[in-house]
């Protein structure tokens, strides 16, 4: 069986993600706070939407290259959810989206969009750190024994995904070479981006 | 009745197959390939070969929908939204687990060639002798010298990538030029070879066209283009499978009738002649039975598939299945056992990259139990290992790191640092109680009743395993790997996709199914030449020893039929 050509999927496999995000006409930021969707959600309601949407653009906000908003990754996981995950799961994060809220509110005294940036990101870091951490996978093989993970590690799973397997970033900021030729097997990096898998 | 007659008939178009249906049909006889599955022509019918990511609605991931109609083919990690067309529907397809077995098949023309892992390793005396020297199960009747001709025969149509390394136990063979080690594993192979005598590092050898020579440009197949997008069928014919050359090679004698949705009943046998007349066959679509004669019947549906259609080929004379006059059709099943190991990163080397999504990595052949020497009194046989990563680490490392933010977006864009995983993958005793049956009353759809698998690793296995992790992670440390982990989570027997046994070749046919030859003892017009026919596994990878076969037993056929003797 082909079992190396699964390690690049390992986490497709998993969590996997959606549509071409050129397809995706993105939402706005309305004075760095309460996003406003252009989009309907399937899966979420449009506050949690517009809760994720600040939640997958502080971990991959918008810098020189494009945010996790610019790229669809918020509209692509309301889809992905409610196509790959059970109902269980899915549950999960849907608390967890709430608890977002009221840790903001708890600590911040307010609702996380419109946290500063400062505070969102120190408090994403909080249940970054603390959710624990995915077994060893090689192969798409599972080759540890699960424990349980925090709804945050499946989240920034699923928000990279989406983002770093669009075409936006695929083709604009990795470095796009679908048919390689020849295998150079050790060749000076001087800077360059990972190749697009 | 006229077109139902062919000269030979062939169960099954996979690897083993493919090849017989190529043989048979170069020395001119009319043969007809059976396939339960669907049509898959080369190219046309790879839907996703060339996709990205970005093309596909959730990116290659599969469905919580697909997945219902996968629950065993998932077990294996191999399936996803991008190949799951060429794995077989479960749910249609069930068989009897009293010991969970995991059954990754891929009905459909071209078999499991289509999803294989392409690594080809010669047996050696090494293997064959194997049985004999600990007196377990039976001896093989064939040695190296009767295989070796066929090795080179087939490796030289297939197309074999690899590097000469001089070893007896693993014998070098035709080869095209390797595909290279990269900066970490050529850094492994210079740290483990100064420090181990005996253990040696070297490209996978595996079924890519890294030069391809005329006989393969003719098939309309080309050089690898290092995609590594192989399990989705390659546009370029670069890797072998039955689509891409032993089909083409069968059809273009114009003495091959391929005939898909084919479910095989049972080889039709006569009493007075002694031999097999043909094959009864179901319409997976219409139900409608049809018999097929032919003189000449080559069983490669696969080990579990083929010893099912030989136990349910009933008659007066074999009222126990097929060729099973010694009561060993269906016993000694063998698969091999991996997913255990160690896994370590490397810091070194973080100005160096690489150019290709290369197809294939690192082999540690086998190093243990070779001569008094290499002896390990734990437990017998041995095991190699397969490179798993060998890669700088790609954005999704993210996802386990700590960090959100403008830095950590921009840090991910760049390599991480390289991994290595080193997969030991061992050999299995042919245990008599590992074994196959019919059960006497759940039929599938087709009215076949269900194949029940009743096996499992033993001890001598377990005892290796405890060996393949002490040595990988010893190898991984020594050559400056840090953070090193062992792993072992074995799965269930079958998910190493090498299923070997249940119809084994001997000399006697009171402990044997098949002769040297993979003729059926008592049967001598029908051959079985995949892994059915396996007398113990080895710890390499089958399949090159299986075309191996196949082509010595056609050739042998063929001899036979000219002197009348079949």
């Amino acid at each position: 069986m082909n079992r190396r050509e699964a390690i690049k999927n390992q986490s497709l496999v998993i969590f996997g993600v959606a549509v071409s995000a050129s397809a995706w006409s993105g939402l706005y930021l309305s004075c760095r706070s309460m996003p406003v969707l252009d989009w309907k959600p399937g899966f979420f309601t449009v506050e949690e939407a517009s809760l994720l949407t600040a939640i997958t653009e502080t971990i991959l906000p918008k810098t020189q290259t494009a945010g996790a908003m610019e790229t669809g990754v918020p509209r692509f996981i309301d889809k992905a959810i409610a196509a790959l995950f059970d109902p269980e799961t899915q549950q999960k994060i849907r608390d967890g989206l709430d608890q977002i809220d009221r840790m903001a509110k708890t600590t911040f005294g307010k609702k996380f969009p419109s946290c500063s940036e400062e505070e969102r990101t120190s408090l994403l870091l909080d249940l970054d750190r603390k959710a624990g951490t995915y077994p060893l996978s090689l192969w798409g093989i599972t080759l540890e024994q699960s424990k349980p993970v925090g709804f945050f590690r499946d989240l920034k799973s699923l928000t990279l995904m989406a983002y770093f397997t669009s075409e936006e970033i695929g083709k604009g900021v990795l470095r796009y070479d679908p048919v390689p030729g020849d295998y150079q097997a050790c060749l000076p990096l001087d800077g360059m981006n990972s190749w697009t898998e | 009745m006229q077109q139902n007659n062919f000269d030979a008939i062939v169960i099954g178009s996979g690897i083993s197959g493919g090849w017989a249906a190529k043989e048979l049909c170069e020395k001119g006889l009319k043969t007809l390939v059976l396939e339960k599955g669907r049509p898959v022509v080369h190219v046309r019918d790879y839907p996703t070969a060339n996709l990205d990511a970005w093309d596909m609605e959730f990116r290659g991931a599969l469905t919580r929908e697909e997945a219902k109609r996968f629950p065993v083919q998932t077990r294996s990690g191999f399936v996803g939204g991008d190949n799951k067309h060429f794995f077989t529907d479960d749910l249609d397809n069930p068989y009897i687990e009293t010991q969970r077995f995991d059954w990754i098949r891929g009905n459909q023309t071209g078999g499991r060639s289509l999803t294989w892992g392409r690594n080809c390793y010669r047996w050696s005396d090494l293997d064959f002798e194997a049985n004999k020297k600990d007196g377990i199960a039976i001896d093989w009747p064939i040695r190296y010298r009767d295989i070796e001709p066929w090795y080179t025969y087939v490796e030289k149509f297939a197309g074999i990538s690899g590097e000469k390394l001089g070893l007896s136990h693993l014998p070098d063979g035709y080869f095209l030029p390797p595909i290279p080690l990269n900066c970490i594993e050529q850094h492994l192979k210079k740290e483990v070879e100064g420090k181990f005598k005996g253990r040696h590092i070297t490209p996978a050898r595996v079924a890519h066209l890294t030069d391809p020579q005329p006989w393969h440009l003719e098939l309309g197949r080309g050089k690898c283009m290092n995609r590594d997008r192989c399990a989705r069928g390659c546009p370029f014919g670069a890797y072998f499978s039955s689509n891409s050359a032993t089909l083409p090679a069968a059809a273009r004698t114009g003495n091959l009738t391929l005939r898909n949705h084919a479910v095989v009943h049972s080889i039709l046998y006569d009493e007075q002649s002694g031999r097999a007349t043909g094959v009864r066959v179901i319409d997976a679509e219409t139900m409608i039975s049809t018999e097929y004669r032919a003189s000449l019947v080559f069983c490669c549906a696969s080990t579990l598939a083929t010893t099912q259609i030989l136990m349910n080929s009933l008659s007066s004379r074999f009222p126990n299945g097929m060729g099973n006059d010694s009561g060993q059709l269906g016993r000694n099943l063998m698969d091999h056992h991996y997913r255990c190991g160690a896994y370590g990163e490397h810091e070194g080397y973080a100005d160096q990259y690489y150019k290709g999504r290369k197809p294939t990595g690192l082999f540690i052949p086998r190093y243990v139990n070779l001569d008094r020497l290499t002896e390990n009194k734990n437990f017998i046989r041995g095991y190699d290992y397969q490179g798993a990563g060998g890669t700088r680490n790609p954005w999704s490392r993210g996802i386990q790191e700590p960090g959100v933010g403008a830095e950590f977006k921009e840090s991910l864009f760049k390599p991480g640092g390289w991994n290595m995983g080193l997969m030991g993958f061992g050999e299995c005793l042919p245990y008599e109680d590992n074994r196959l049956s019919l059960d006497p009353e759940k039929k599938d759809k087709w009215g076949l009743p269900l194949l029940v698998i009743d096996a499992g690793f033993r001890e001598n296995e377990m005892k290796m395993r405890e060996q393949i992790k002490a040595d990988a992670a010893e190898m991984l440390e020594v050559a400056g790997f840090k953070n090193v982990r062992v792993f072992d989570e074995i799965g269930g027997m079958g998910v190493g996709v090498h299923e070997m046994g249940t119809a084994r070749m001997g000399r006697d046919p009171k402990t044997s199914v098949l002769n040297g030859n993979n003729q059926v003892h008592g049967v001598p017009n029908v051959f079985v030449t995949d892994g059915a026919c396996m007398t113990s596994a080895s710890c390499v990878n089958p399949s090159i020893t299986y075309m191996a076969l196949t082509a010595r037993a056609v050739d042998f056929a063929l001899q036979a039929l000219n002197k009348r003797n079949l």
